[in-house]
């Protein structure tokens, strides 16, 4: 504890004003954000509901994801026939209200079946933090639980930011302005905001992600020390027990070892003992939740596999040079001799338009007018951070293995979304790519926003930070006026 | 020092942008029976009409409807309650929708909201078809309930306050649009603090 205090007195007022920022944001989305209008909610809810009211996780079996509680107070906020619907509102009537408040008080069972969801595939670690503020808000009804829950998450959102800060001050460690200017802009980034408003694993990942990038830079700038191999161990082992997609930064974290091992090719054994170290601490809680799953009767992984189908869809099975395009297809322009299987320019359509702003379950959006300027200003963000990266040129080739840990970081990501997203694409009615999955590059993104604004070099860098950080900031103020308009105008 | 001046016209320019977002004078909804539309739900002779039991919001002065008259010239005529609010003014919104004034603001609460075809074609009136009776579909009618005139968003803030108290943890109580909107202030005066602290002069 004595630890922490001593970390949290070294920072520096900026990165508590960050923090602050993130906190306020993220609690006034949670605020604005109905009930449940976080993508999946409702499955994530469930899963806490479940393991808090039967300390066992949700498993795939037939029977009912939701408690009785919880489905008649989706039913009575009209909460089905408002998602998916642009034009459906929540109530707005004192009789509607009322109606609610009857079931809310009405002592409703809290224990559903803890049947298959899209959720059951999950690590349990987020749901088992979600269960104290659960558990501390149960006298209350459940909207006061949600609340209380979202604002935990709201809490990891803040970290996320926290751990962003502090990467790029490890990264730019000159700089000391910039890193404000980066951590600012995801703290406003209205995706990020939106999403880990609600009671989503995705929060967590985010934490679990911007804190494996502090830890990677640490370790490829500072080397590795036992500390620091226990540190990286613990965010790989947490990271994996949080969300399954984060297995796609595990050859980044191998090949940072690998770099050290060559760097420091006199002292090879204690990078291979530290190694060592990292693993047995990244292996302790995968081992326990293994155990927790033979426990619980769940599937050795949970699902790792991704092998259950949720519906009685029936697809085909792809094959290897599919996938590959596909994968191709979802980042880069198709190629001539490469078939269409994803319609439009994927980069723009789904990924940039997607941060730029879809929000609810994917219901509602900007007018095209905000995406086309956003494109615009995009591509403007994207020339600035070349020509700042040209000016720091040196320092990055100085960099370039821990540069290379990045990129392998980011494309494994990429990779793993791509293989999940061709799994949907041939085996379920419904597409599976959303531009959060993209969120875990929040570091990448910030540090593309630093070298942004160090564009205008000495004279011009910090007003060109603070013009960016003001334009994203607006732009996270309009999506909170859109929400506004969308579920109560 | 530049820094700050660019900071400073930067947070005026984005109150100018929020104000203007803010300002337009539009109809405002005041509120929807939520019902999707998929196709007729009920086709009425001249002089006919089809109800149902609607929650009706509070300050709803005209009801949009989706129609579709055979003359190319719908003629509802929309009564609210027994005793209640009634209007043949119609407007055309776009192909097919309709929005038919009130002489005065609907009660609010749970009342019988009626459609009557007023023209001298068929009206088939747009909803959610669940089933058939005699061959011709029939479900509930997609109703949206609109405020008097034209308002803008500063004007409607009491109503969104209203709305986004509904439907919330008793934590928020009724204030939940003004907790958001402290909230927002507050971020927004730290983050203009920290930007403001990297304009200081380099030591």
């Amino acid at each position: 504890m004595s630890a922490v205090r001593r970390v949290a007195a070294r920072l520096p007022v900026a990165a508590w004003l960050c923090v602050g920022v993130a906190l306020l944001n993220g609690a006034a989305w949670s605020v604005i954000v109905p009930p449940f209008h976080v993508p999946d909610e409702i499955v994530h809810f469930a899963y806490v509901q479940y393991l808090a009211e039967t300390g066992d996780a949700p498993r795939h079996v037939a029977g009912r994801q939701l408690s009785d509680e919880q489905q008649q107070t989706l039913e009575s906020l009209r909460f089905f026939g408002v998602v998916g619907h642009r034009e459906a509102r929540p109530i707005w009537t004192d009789s509607a209200q009322s109606q609610l408040e009857s079931v809310l008080s009405s002592d409703l069972s809290r224990v559903g079946d803890g049947a298959t969801s899209t959720a059951v595939n999950n690590p349990p670690l987020f749901y088992a933090v979600q269960v104290v503020p659960y558990r501390l808000a149960s006298g209350g009804t459940i909207l006061d639980q949600l609340f209380v829950m979202r604002l935990l998450s709201v809490l990891l959102s803040a970290l996320t930011v926290l751990a962003v800060f502090l990467f790029l001050r490890e990264v730019f460690p000159g700089t000391a302005w910039a890193w404000t200017i980066g951590a600012l802009a995801v703290a406003f980034q209205p995706l990020f905001a939106f999403i880990s408003t609600g009671v989503n694993n995705d929060s967590g990942l985010y934490l679990a992600s911007a804190a494996l990038f502090l830890v990677l830079a640490r370790i490829c700038r500072r080397g590795l020390t036992r500390r620091r191999a226990i540190v990286l161990g613990a965010v790989v082992g947490l990271g994996l027990i949080t969300k399954l997609t984060f297995v796609a930064f595990v050859p980044a974290v191998a090949l940072a070892l690998a770099l050290l091992l060559w760097r420091e090719r006199e002292d090879r054994w204690r990078v291979v003992r530290l190694g060592l170290i990292a693993a047995a601490v990244a292996l302790l809680p995968v081992v326990v939740y293994l155990g927790l799953n033979e426990l619980w009767g769940r599937s050795v992984y949970g699902g790792l596999s991704g092998g259950e189908s949720f519906t009685d869809f029936v697809g085909r099975s792809g094959s290897l040079r599919e996938k590959v395009s596909y994968i191709w297809q979802l980042y880069l322009p198709r190629l001539p001799f490469q078939a269409d299987l994803i319609p439009g320019v994927a980069a723009r359509n789904l990924w940039l338009n997607g941060l730029i702003g879809n929000f609810g379950w994917l219901d509602y959006g900007f007018a095209q007018w905000i995406y086309d300027a956003g494109f615009a200003v995009a591509i403007a963000l994207a020339g600035l951070a070349l020509l700042g990266a040209a000016r720091a040129r040196e320092a990055l080739w100085r960099g370039r293995g821990e540069l290379a840990v990045f990129a392998v970081a980011a494309i494994g990501l990429m990779v793993v979304i791509g293989q999940m997203g061709y799994t949907a694409h041939v085996g379920s009615p419904y597409p599976f790519e959303q531009a959060r999955y993209l969120l875990p590059l929040a570091p990448l993104y910030a540090a593309a926003i630093v070298l942004a604004a160090r564009a205008g070099g000495v004279r011009w860098g910090r007003s060109l930070g603070v013009a960016i950080v003001l334009l994203l900031a607006t732009h996270g103020l309009l999506a909170q006026l859109l929400t506004l308009a969308r579920y109560y105008g | 020092m530049r820094t700050r001046l660019l900071l400073v016209a930067g947070l005026a320019a984005v109150a100018v942008v929020v104000a203007i977002t803010l300002a337009p004078s539009e109809p405002r909804r005041s509120g929807t029976n939520n019902v999707p539309l998929a196709g007729p739900v009920a086709s009425l002779p001249p002089g006919a009409a089809a109800c149902q039991r609607e929650d009706v919001p509070e300050q709803t002065r005209v009801v949009r409807l989706h129609v579709d008259a055979a003359d190319g010239r719908p003629r509802p005529v929309v009564r609210v309650g027994d005793d209640g609010a009634s209007g043949r003014r119609v407007r055309r919104v776009a192909d097919g929708t309709v929005d038919v004034t009130l002489a005065r603001d609907a009660p609010e609460g749970s009342a019988e909201v009626c459609v009557r075809n007023a023209g001298a074609r068929t009206l088939d009136v747009l909803g959610y078809p669940t089933g058939e009776r005699r061959g011709r579909p029939t479900g509930p009618i997609a109703f949206d309930y609109y405020r008097a005139g034209s308002e803008s968003w500063w004007q409607v803030a009491p109503a969104v306050a209203q709305r986004m108290s509904f439907g919330k943890s008793g934590l928020l109580g009724g204030w939940a649009l003004w907790l958001a909107v402290a909230l927002v202030l507050i971020a927004w005066a730290l983050a203009a603090r920290a930007l403001w602290l990297i304009g200081a002069p380099e030591r």
